[in-house]
């Protein structure tokens, strides 16, 4: 009896995901050639705890491993813009504040505008989110993972992912938009 | 009227096919018969839209897939089927890195006694697989003999 050796359980278990954890990464980095050390890296650790992996949802057990890789590689190279998850409780807290200029639940724009925006306006106001909004629209709208999955790979609660997910849509709803009157000001 | 943000979130959940049938039909109920929620759903619906039709999909290079298998040690195309063809490769490597420089810094005077030998190495050295670059085998040959190359 021949034990799958870590190789090919690599193989049967990371491999065909790769496409997806380049996705992932490529949004929380910003570009191919950091996404693409990411997932490397990302890889050679899914490989040394191969074994750890028990039989169940190996895509979101990759992407864990993306997620958490691409946050210490951040950290590591772009300490400066990493920006951390209780700030963006307080960016929150000022963002609702009646005063704040664009304020986020004052003027949501209707379905009709948002279905007029272009590929360039979306993609930009994808990549200007902060890291935990833009991880997790990524993981709901582009790759497709339900709620608990969300909230395993992010490390999060549900109700947090939901609140995140919904906070998200309404930032981009607005930046898709928003471009619009300002290049008429 | 203005939505509880308890109610845009059921509404995000609801399109993200996250309630149940029970609670999805209350809530398309609730939809249609409320002027606000009825917008949340139709934006987010929008907005989804445009993600899935405008955003690019993003792929890795070819090269990124080979890099991780090599690492891993999956990449077994070019292993050598022996440790003698293996030194045979090194040393054709070797040979033919001395031998390009050779020629390039050399000169074209009459066949020096080194010329003869390193071409008399490649032509005793041609291996019948192509020259590895990159062993996936963790086993490394050391290349003891290099240094005998005249």
């Amino acid at each position: 009896m021949t034990a799958e050796d870590d190789s090919a359980r690599f193989a049967r278990v990371v491999l065909p995901y790769l496409g997806d954890a380049y996705e992932l990464a490529r949004w929380l980095a910003g570009n191919r050639t950091d996404a693409e050390d990411i997932v490397q890296e990302a890889c050679l650790r899914a490989f040394r705890g191969i074994l750890r992996f028990k039989e169940g949802n190996a895509r979101a057990w990759v992407l864990t491993i993306v997620r958490n890789t691409a946050y210490t590689w951040l950290g590591r190279n772009r300490p400066a813009n990493l920006v951390i998850t209780d700030d963006l409780e307080a960016i929150e807290r000022a963002e609702n504040h009646p005063d704040y200029p664009t304020g986020s639940d004052i003027e949501t724009p209707e379905a009709a505008l948002i279905a007029k925006a272009d590929a360039a306006r979306v993609q930009t106001a994808l990549a200007a989110l902060p890291a935990a909004f833009r991880e997790t629209l990524v993981l709901r709208d582009l790759q497709g993972f339900d709620y608990r999955e969300i909230a395993a790979i992010t490390g999060v609660p549900v109700g947090t992912v939901m609140s995140r997910l919904a906070r998200a849509r309404r930032r981009l709803m607005g930046s898709i938009v928003k471009d619009d009157d300002d290049a008429h000001v | 009227m203005p939505m509880s943000e308890e109610d845009r979130l059921l509404v995000h959940a609801y399109l993200d096919g996250e309630l149940d049938f029970a609670d999805a039909l209350a809530l398309e109920k609730r939809i249609a018969e409320d002027q606000a929620l009825m917008k949340e759903r139709d934006r987010v619906m929008a907005l989804r839209n445009v993600l899935h039709t405008l955003i690019e999909p993003e792929r890795p290079s070819p090269a990124l897939r080979a890099r991780i298998e090599a690492a891993v040690g999956l990449r077994r195309r070019l292993r050598p089927r022996s440790l003698l063809a293996m030194a045979a490769s090194i040393m054709l490597a070797a040979v033919l890195g001395s031998a390009a420089t050779f020629l390039v810094v050399g000169s074209r005077d009459e066949d020096s006694l080194a010329d003869i030998v390193v071409s008399d190495h490649i032509r005793a050295l041609m291996a019948p697989q192509s020259v590895d670059v990159v062993s996936s085998d963790k086993h490394t040959v050391k290349p003891w003999f290099i240094g005998r190359i005249p």
